[in-house]
Formats: C-alpha cells, sequence, structure tokens
C-alpha cells in the first residue's frame, strides 16, 4: 500500500506516540488535526441533542404505555396536547433552518402518535391499529413535507409503512392467492421514497444528501424486493402474487444493478445489489442441484456448498474489478 | 452522524506536522506508519460477502457430512477429527489464496474461511457432546480460536470466533448454567472484564493490530450483554430467576466514560478545562439515573467519531434504538420506572447540550 492511501486517524496518531515518534504536544497537535476542537464542540452537541430528545421521547411513550389509572383520562390528553402545541411553538420560534427547530417538529409528531394511542386506550373504540398509523402517517405528512431534515422524512415512512403492512393485514385481508402482493406495494412505495432521494441529491438538496438516507432506503427496498424472487426462484408455493411480484422485484434489482453501477457509482450499495444477486443465484442453484442429483443427498449438499462459493468468488471478483475501474477513473 | 466525520490522509497529517516542526525524520515516520499497516484486507464490504457466502457454503458441508456418515451425533470423535482435518484444510487454503485478486484466489479464501467455519463448528460440538457439560462450549471455541488466531490470519474469523467465545459465555453466566456461585456478580464481573478488554484493545496504541478484532467482539459483547436478557424476554423466553440491579455496571460504565472523555480529549488534564469541566459530573449523574444501554451507546459513539471509525460509530448508533426496543420488553421494573430513567438521562443529555450553547455564546460575546 502507498503511504498516500494510508487512513490518518486516532490509532495512528496514538501509535505514532506510543513508539516514540511523537512527543505529546505533537500527539496533541495531530489529534487536535484530526479532530478539530470546535468540530467536536459541534458534534458532540448534536449528538447530546439527537440522544436528548429520542430518550426524552422514548421517556413519554413508556409512560403514556404504562397507563397509570390515577391520572384522569383529561389529564392525559391535555398533557400530550399541551406537550405538541408547546413542541411546534418552540420548533417555529427557534426557526426550521436550525437542528433544535426540526428536532422539536420530530418531538411533536411523535407526541401525535402518543395521543392518538391514548385515545385508543382511553375509549377504547375497537378501531383496528392500521388506522392508528394511518391517522398518525397523514396528520404529521404536512410537518414532514415543512421540516426539510431527514430524521423527520425517516419518523414518517416508518409510521407509514407499518399502517401499509397493518392494513394490508387487518382491511384488505387477502386471499392466499393474493397475499404476496403486499410485497409489491412496499417495494413501489420505498422505491419511489429512494427515487425521490436520488433525484433531489441530485439536484443538490443539502439535508436529503447524507449517505445514510440512500443506505437506508436502499437496504429497505432490496430486503422487499429480495423476498418474492426467492421465493418464486425455490418454488414452494408459488401462485399468482408471488410471480408478480417476483417479476417487480426481478425488474427492480435490475434497475437498481444499473443505477448504482453505471448512474450514481455508490459501491456499497452496488455491493447490497450483489449479495441480493448472490442470494438468488444461490437459491436457483440449490432447485437445479436438488432436482439434478434427487437420489443422492451427500452429492446435492456438496454442490450446493461448492456451487456457492463459485457464485460468492465471481461476486467478490467483480466488486474487486468495480473498485479498481473506480479507483482508476479518479486518479 | 459519519457525515460530520473528516476522512485525513496520512500525508496531510504529516503536512501539518512537519510544518509546525512536530517531526524531524519523516521518512521513518513513513516507514513506520506503512510497516504497522500489514497486509491489506479485504474492504469491509467484500468481508461482509465472503463472511456470509462462506456461512452459507460451510452449512451445505457439515450437512453433506452427517448426510454421507462422515460424522455422528453418537460419535463425538468423529466430529472432532473432521473438525480438525477442516480446520487444517482451511489454514492450507489460506495459504494457497496468498494474494491472488482471481476467481481462483478468491475461490480459495471462501473456501477457506468456509471449511474454517464448519471445522470450528464441528469441532466444538465434538467436544461437547463428549463432556456434555455447557461450559465446554465456550471453552471449546476459546481453544480453538486460541489455536488458529496467528495461522488462520483472517480478521472476520478472529472477530466472529472471539465474539462467539464471548456470547457463549454471557448465555452460560446468564442463566447460570453448571455453577452455584452468585449469579450478579458474575455478572458484573464478566461485564466488568469485557469493559475493561475493549477499553484497553481499542484506545491503547501499544496494542498490534492483529487484537483489533477481539477489541471489536468485546465492544459487540458488550452490546450483547445488555440486550440479550430483554430480548430473550421479549420473544418470549424463560425469565432469568434472578433480576440483577444495573447500578454496579453504571458506576463501571460511569468511570469508563470519563476516563473515555479524558482519553479523547488528549489528556486528563483536559476534563478541568471548560467545556469539559461538567463532563465528570455528567457522566456520574448519567450513572446514577441512566440504563446501560444507553451508557454504552454514548460510549461506543464517542469512541468511533475520536477513532474515525465508522463501524463503532454505527455500533453506537444502532445500539440506542435496539436497546429502547428491547428495554420495553424488559421484566424487571415498571414502565414507569424506565420512563423515568430514559426521560432523566435525556434531560441529563439535554442539559449538557445547553451547558455547551451557553459557553459558546458567552465565549463568542
Amino acid at each position: 500500500m502507498a503511504i498516500e492511501h494510508v487512513p490518518a486517524n486516532r490509532r495512528s496518531v496514538e501509535e505514532l506516540y506510543a513508539h516514540g515518534y511523537l512527543t505529546a504536544h505533537a500527539r496533541r497537535a495531530a489529534l487536535e488535526f484530526l479532530n478539530p476542537h470546535n468540530q467536536w464542540g459541534l458534534w458532540i452537541s448534536r449528538l447530546f441533542l439527537v440522544f436528548g430528545c429520542a430518550l426524552v421521547l422514548s421517556g413519554v411513550v413508556y409512560f403514556f404505555a404504562y397507563n397509570w389509572n390515577l391520572i384522569p383520562p383529561a389529564a392525559k390528553f391535555a398533557t400530550i396536547q399541551i406537550a405538541a402545541i408547546a413542541a411546534v411553538a418552540a420548533a417555529c420560534w427557534y426557526g426550521l433552518t436550525r437542528v433544535s427547530g426540526k428536532t422539536l417538529m420530530i418531538a411533536a409528531s411523535v407526541f401525535v402518535g402518543v395521543f392518538l394511542a391514548v385515545f385508543g386506550q382511553v375509549y377504547q373504540t375497537g378501531a383496528d391499529a392500521y388506522q392508528l398509523f394511518l391517522a398518525w402517517s397523514l396528520l404529521i405528512l404536512g410537518w414532514s413535507v415543512l421540516s426539510n431534515f431527514a430524521p423527520q422524512w425517516t419518523l414518517w415512512l416508518a409510521v407509514t409503512n407499518v399502517a401499509l403492512v397493518l392494513w394490508w393485514e387487518q382491511a384488505a385481508l387477502p386471499t392466499y392467492e393474493m397475499d404476496f402482493l403486499i410485497f409489491g406495494y412496499l417495494a413501489l412505495f420505498n422505491g419511489l421514497a429512494l427515487a425521490l432521494r436520488e433525484w433531489g441529491a441530485l439536484r443538490g438538496v443539502d439535508w436529503i444528501a447524507p449517505l445514510w438516507t440512500r443506505q437506508l432506503l436502499a437496504l429497505i427496498t432490496l430486503g422487499v424486493l429480495l423476498i418474492p424472487v426467492l421465493w418464486m426462484v425455490m418454488g414452494s408455493g408459488v401462485r399468482t402474487s408471488v410471480l408478480v411480484t417476483g417479476m417487480i422485484g426481478l425488474i427492480g434489482l435490475f434497475t437498481l444493478y444499473a443505477i448504482y453501477r453505471h448512474v450514481l457509482q455508490d459501491i456499497w450499495a452496488l455491493a447490497a445489489t450483489v449479495l441480493s444477486g448472490c442470494l438468488i443465484a444461490s437459491a436457483a442453484a440449490y432447485r437445479v442441484l436438488g432436482d439434478a442429483f434427487g437420489d443422492f443427498p451427500g452429492a446435492i449438499w456438496l454442490s450446493r456448498g461448492l456451487v456457492t462459493l463459485l457464485i460468492f468468488s465471481a461476486a467478490i471478483v467483480y466488486l474487486r474489478s468495480v473498485t479498481k475501474t473506480r479507483k482508476a477513473a479518479h486518479g | 452522524m459519519a457525515e460530520h466525520m473528516t476522512t485525513h490522509r496520512v500525508p496531510a497529517l504529516l503536512d501539518s506536522l512537519t510544518r509546525d516542526g512536530h517531526i524531524d525524520d519523516r521518512p521513518a515516520v513513513e516507514a513506520f506508519l506503512l510497516a504497522r499497516q500489514g497486509a491489506t484486507e479485504l474492504p469491509l464490504y467484500m468481508r461482509i460477502l465472503v463472511g456470509i457466502g462462506a456461512t452459507i457454503a460451510s452449512a451445505c458441508f457439515i450437512v453433506f457430512l452427517f448426510t454421507v456418515e462422515l460424522i455422528d451425533l453418537d460419535d463425538p470423535r468423529s466430529m472432532l477429527l473432521s473438525g480438525l482435518v477442516l480446520i487444517a484444510g482451511a489454514i492450507g487454503l489460506l495459504r494457497l489464496a496468498g494474494t491472488a485478486q482471481n476467481i481462483a484466489g478468491s475461490f480459495c479464501l471462501q473456501a477457506s474461511f468456509a471449511a474454517m467455519a464448519a471445522g470450528k463448528f464441528l469441532f466444538v460440538m465434538g467436544f461437547y457432546l463428549h463432556f456434555g457439560m455447557d461450559w465446554t462450549i465456550p471453552l471449546a471455541i476459546l481453544i480453538v480460536t486460541a489455536a488458529t488466531y496467528y495461522v488462520f490470519r483472517m480478521s472476520i474469523d478472529r472477530f466472529l470466533s472471539s465474539l462467539m467465545v464471548l456470547l457463549t459465555a454471557l448465555v452460560n453466566i446468564v442463566w447460570g448454567y453448571e455453577t452455584t456461585l452468585p449469579r450478579e456478580p458474575l455478572i458484573v464481573g464478566f461485564f466488568g472484564l469485557q469493559l475493561a478488554g475493549a477499553a484497553v484493545l481499542l484506545t491503547f496504541g501499544r496494542i498490534r493490530r492483529e487484537y483489533v478484532p477481539v477489541g471489536y467482539a468485546f465492544a459487540f459483547s458488550l452490546c450483547a450483554t445488555v440486550l440479550y436478557p430483554a430480548a430473550h424476554e421479549a420473544v418470549g423466553g424463560v425469565v432469568a430467576d434472578e433480576p440483577y440491579n444495573p447500578m454496579v455496571m453504571n458506576v463501571l460504565l460511569a468511570g469508563g466514560l470519563i476516563a473515555l472523555f479524558a482519553w479523547a480529549a488528549g489528556g486528563i488534564d483536559a476534563l478541568k478545562r471548560p467545556p469539559m469541566i461538567l463532563a465528570s459530573p455528567g457522566a456520574v449523574l448519567l450513572g446514577v439515573v441512566s440504563a446501560p444501554g444507553v451508557m454504552i451507546s454514548i460510549g461506543l459513539m464517542i469512541l468511533g467519531y475520536a477513532k474515525h471509525d465508522k463501524l463503532l460509530l454505527t455500533l453506537g448508533a444502532l445500539l440506542l434504538p435496539a436497546f429502547l426496543w428491547l428495554y420495553y420488553y424488559s421484566l424487571d421494573v415498571t414502565l414507569l420506572t424506565k420512563s423515568l430513567t430514559l426521560t432523566g438521562s435525556g434531560i441529563i443529555l439535554l442539559g449538557g447540550r445547553a451547558y455547551m450553547s451557553y459557553k459558546v455564546q458567552s465565549s463568542e460575546a
């Protein structure tokens, strides 16, 4: 490895110091170079804000889940409503351009969910759980649009995904023939979110550009695309909905591959897509080998092991070549 | 939050240090850093791919060995022997793979890891079936890990094997298998051991790089220690007989956080200066109010940021939601107590942030 490619990090500095290449003063200077004082302060401050809010909001959720009988329902409703209004008011006061304001908007969104849950606790309406999540999703959609904040959208996507799955189970009541269509809906919904994310990032929308938003959405989309394809390839219980969603899955996987290989050139997303491809190829091979060596279980398992190694080895070689090409292209 | 972490390369660091007169013999420093890099390993995403492929393949090979009756559950010696043969084969295959980056080299690398995984599994199963005691599982993994650590130089194997030693020991301790010793001191002692191990291996500059996978194993196992009992209850498992009090763990973690703050800030003296002056009391307060999962999560995030280590940073970021999810199902305290614990911890952190903002504003004014 050339020295130009060696990463400089805390470990390098500690090693240099421990072996006498740096004095204590030089070590401090090196650490300041790696993590400047003001950058540390900003980072710690954000960490405390994010963790602090997450913990306080979780505490609130736990508190109302405890369903304390000593507190009258009116007091519960009033407390949550005041908290939600206060959070929105504080968010407006701070402004949605600051992290504090955006975090307060998330707090308000969580309070809306808590309110709906307590409403269900108190009135025992008998409504299905999907209605709660659907209402929650609709009520916080406006704030999500206004917030320009990826964590707020993550909350909205999580709530909406749960609403979709619960609606499928509790209201759509699909037949056995149609039950796999939910994977198609989830793939379309999350795929659309991923497409919007990529479109926004390409057009220079800063708040959507952090890589974790791509990684999260790509993993969810790949997961819901992969399940029906594996089911279809394995050939157990194949029905109309498995075939339809399996085909959607294959098209989706090829699309993601083409985008992350040729357009956006993201090696992590490409590796995740290649991994999905390896799993599908392995599943197909298991089926073929099982049929081919039907009377020889020993041969089936040995060949399955060897084929798996071949498929994954080819994937490694391919990813290495892509990495090399990218490095060469970037000089 | 990883995007707020700048990635640096050695030449830029050395340029800065040379410019300020901190380095006289730059070629020697470069040579030292290059020598410390050791063999180039695959990037993390490829290691994950290798790990998944090899795990599936090793499962196929184990079923194959059972199917052709080369191994038998009633004959532990056949498993021990097959395990040892596979381990030897894995070492040979790794040598054969060398540094070749073609399909043959990659195949040998995968096959080597698959053979090692299958071999270790069979050795441990054989050992367990021969002695028939639960504690022989972590003991067997420890033996086989120590025996292969220096001859099978694959960091993913070192990490996973070390992690399995710790996880199987954890299961035995939590459920009090084959011991009459009181459970609580055992758990706390094990926790303290892991904390010390992670601290030494992940922060000391003199530790050789080949032990880093063990450091990661300690970090992952610490997370498992705070998640496991609640996870077991969440999936409907048996509740442990005596719920343990997290107070001693919190004391250890508060001490660990203070040490981490001092290390990250560059020395113990830094704790006496603003804005770090409230860090130690804050850590003590968290120790009094908070839960171990929250403190480990904060610790891992800070450690990850200080080391520019995205794996630790991600582990810390994922631990918090996982802990909050599983903590809900933990049956040892009421939801009201948990609510107070979480709210109190959150208020302490928000208080810390408010203090930092105040210091920044007053220094600007």
